[in-house]
């Protein structure tokens, strides 16, 4: 069952309707929103769970990443969590990655295919079918 | 026609021998021959001549008979002729004459004739004649000369090169293409022109082409290069056309010089690249909003039916500002599509009057966001430009500032200073805004970049339509910027009246 999600994504308006999916499919996952990936990795980074000194944090947890973003952008961010992995500062074997994009340009997807830890991608919206669709393929029943 | 009367004068020891009968039956066979011919007895003297030939050098009937074969000579020539015709009495065979220099006779109306000319000896009873015949080589040189021509007028390289792989042949254009005269090139090595990498290779290639030749174009699938004479190389095309002679096997290449159709095409290839990534940032600017509004779209929906009306409504204005800021920014990448084809006359520009403009056009705004315009001209070159084009880079720039404007700051104001710089009419639009985070600053002229996402509208077109305007313009910008403000420079060239 998906226990938190992470929105990592500049326009409010773009989190809101995430959130408000979210809400409606998995009522009681925890909803942590970012602005940009500066702001997730700070989080991640202090959050119990995720760092290695740190707590448990309600596993499993989908992240979703938009590309452009301000101060730091999705790409950036990922690779800057592969880099705290490999030094095995964070663990984030455990979490479901996805693009949270605009674009569905083969371009970005060929770009997002290339990183390891990205398991999805989703064109924004964030609708009630694709979020469906993300929990079937990456959280084992009964997360609905 | 030489008749079978006419009587020849019988002179000297074998005139015995000819008689005009036995003259006539031998010549008889070539009286109506397609070829000029004309038969001569030992003295040089024209026993018989074909009406082809009475032709040729314009003598009519018999007009010739009797005479001496010098007649038909230019008059240089008819001195030491009666030598070489007893030389060949002496030691006859069948030959073509003098292959060597050129021969020429001489009509009856003094014209000189280039010819070729065949011999033979015929033994009439006891005595030896000389047979001749006469090509007329003016229909021949005609062509030869059509064909020189052809070959000089091409607009390609055009070389002969012979079994060796030495040049036999070349055009005055393949002597430019490879910066060799024309003496300097023939007999030369076609390696010369291969360059260096290729060298070894080439040798091979040609021995092949050799071994099995048929008309090609060299090189299929591999762009072709070849060496000037100065060490430079540039991209070829070259044609093969084998050519059999009586001198043996010959290469035609026909050489085209492609660099500036290479040039042509990166410079295309450069365009369609530019053009894709601005149609993905464009498409991906022009998609992120509707996205958004797709989704707000569904959140109205479910507030409506929980009966949030407030956050509906929020949700709607929401999308109303999205809609109308996605409807500016279709309208900017239009603007910029039509900015490259605008096509007025340039002319020396009244900066006074630009400024005067521009101010009206942002009177409004000014007075909104409670900016000042003010304007500092000091420049006395004035501008010689489209003037539509500068407008456009300075209304970008002043809607920049306004846009950027700090509204902690007491008095904001956008400024025009334009002053003179060696050479250059510099134009500044400075203001006391937010200026440009020191890190973004590497990126300000590209498209589709904003750095004040939450502050301001806009869709980062702006500053790379200046850009561009400013490069069509054939002038530069530039910027600087700190959190006091920023200054965008503009560098026109200066062009006096």
């Amino acid at each position: 069952m998906i226990q938190s999600v992470l929105i990592i994504d500049d326009q409010p308006s773009d989190r809101l309707v995430a959130a408000r999916v979210i809400g409606k499919l998995a009522p009681r996952a925890t909803v942590h929103e970012f602005a940009n990936g500066q702001e997730a990795l700070d989080f991640i980074q202090g959050a119990p769970g995720f760092h290695k000194q740190c707590g448990p944090f309600p596993p499993p947890t989908l992240a979703l990443v938009d590309i452009n973003m301000p101060i730091m952008d999705g790409f950036e961010f990922l690779e800057r969590l592969e880099a705290l992995a490999a030094g095995g500062e964070v663990q984030d074997s455990w979490f479901a990655i996805a693009m949270f994009t605009s674009s569905s340009n083969p371009r970005d997807r060929a770009r997002a295919a290339a990183v390891a830890c990205i398991k999805d991608y989703v064109v924004k919206p964030l609708t009630v079918a694709n979020f469906e669709e993300l929990l079937r393929k990456h959280f084992r029943p009964p997360n609905l | 026609m030489a008749t079978e009367s006419s009587l020849l004068e019988t002179s000297e020891d074998d005139a015995g021998a000819l008689s005009d009968a036995a003259v006539g039956a031998a010549f008889a066979p070539f009286a109506n021959a397609p070829l000029a011919m004309v038969m001569v007895d030992r003295s040089g003297r024209i026993l018989r001549a074909n009406p082809k030939l009475e032709a040729l050098f314009g003598y009519g009937a018999d007009g010739l008979v009797g005479q001496s074969i010098t007649m038909l000579l230019p008059p240089g020539k008819r001195a030491d002729h009666d030598l070489f015709v007893s030389a060949y009495f002496d030691y006859p065979a069948t030959r073509q004459m003098s292959r060597r220099t050129d021969l020429a006779g001489q009509s009856a109306t003094g014209e000189l004739v280039p010819v070729e000319i065949g011999l033979t000896t015929l033994q009439i009873g006891d005595a030896l004649v000389a047979l001749a015949w006469v090509f007329d080589l003016r229909d021949r040189d005609h062509q030869d000369r059509q064909f020189e021509l052809m070959v000089e007028g091409s607009p390609n390289g055009i070389l002969l090169v012979d079994g060796d792989g030495k040049i036999a042949l070349c055009n005055e254009r393949a002597c430019e293409l490879f910066g060799y005269s024309r003496d300097e090139f023939l007999g030369k090595s076609i390696d010369v022109l291969v360059p260096k990498s290729i060298g070894p290779k080439h040798r091979v290639y040609r021995s092949n082409f050799q071994e099995a030749p048929r008309q090609r174009s060299m090189g299929r699938g591999r762009e072709l290069h070849a060496l000037r004479r100065d060490g430079a190389e540039f991209a070829v095309e070259i044609g093969l056309t084998p050519i059999e002679t009586p001198q043996g096997r010959f290469t035609a290449a026909t050489v085209i010089d492609i660099s500036a159709r290479k040039q042509t095409e990166a410079q295309l290839r450069q365009t369609n690249e530019e053009l894709l990534s601005f149609a993905y940032s464009a498409s991906h600017d022009l998609k992120a909003p509707l996205a958004t509004i797709c989704g707000l779209a569904d959140v109205v929906i479910e507030d409506l039916e929980t009966g949030d009306i407030d956050g509906a409504r929020s949700r709607v204005l929401d999308i109303q500002t999205k809609a109308s800021r996605l409807a500016a920014l279709v309208e900017s990448v239009l603007a910029l599509a039509r900015a490259d084809r605008v096509d007025t006359m340039s002319r020396h520009v009244a900066m006074a009057d630009v400024v005067a403009d521009l101010q009206v056009e942002f009177e409004t705004a000014c007075r909104r966001d409670k900016v000042r315009f003010q304007s500092d001209l000091r420049a006395q070159q004035e501008p010689f430009v489209e003037p539509e084009r500068l407008k456009l880079i300075l209304r970008n720039l002043v809607r920049n500032s306004l846009k950027y404007r700090n509204a902690l700051q007491p008095d904001p104001y956008v400024s025009i200073e334009t002053k003179d710089e060696h050479g250059w009419i510099s134009i500044e639009v400075r203001d006391n805004g937010l200026g440009i985070p020191e890190k973004n600053q590497g990126q300000v002229f590209q498209m589709f970049r904003r750095f004040h996402t939450e502050s301001a509208e806009g869709h980062g077109l702006g500053l790379a339509m200046v850009k561009k305007q400013v490069e069509y313009l054939e002038g530069k910008v530039s910027f600087t910027s700190n959190g006091d403000g920023t200054t965008f420079q503009i560098l026109l060239p200066a062009r006096g009246r």
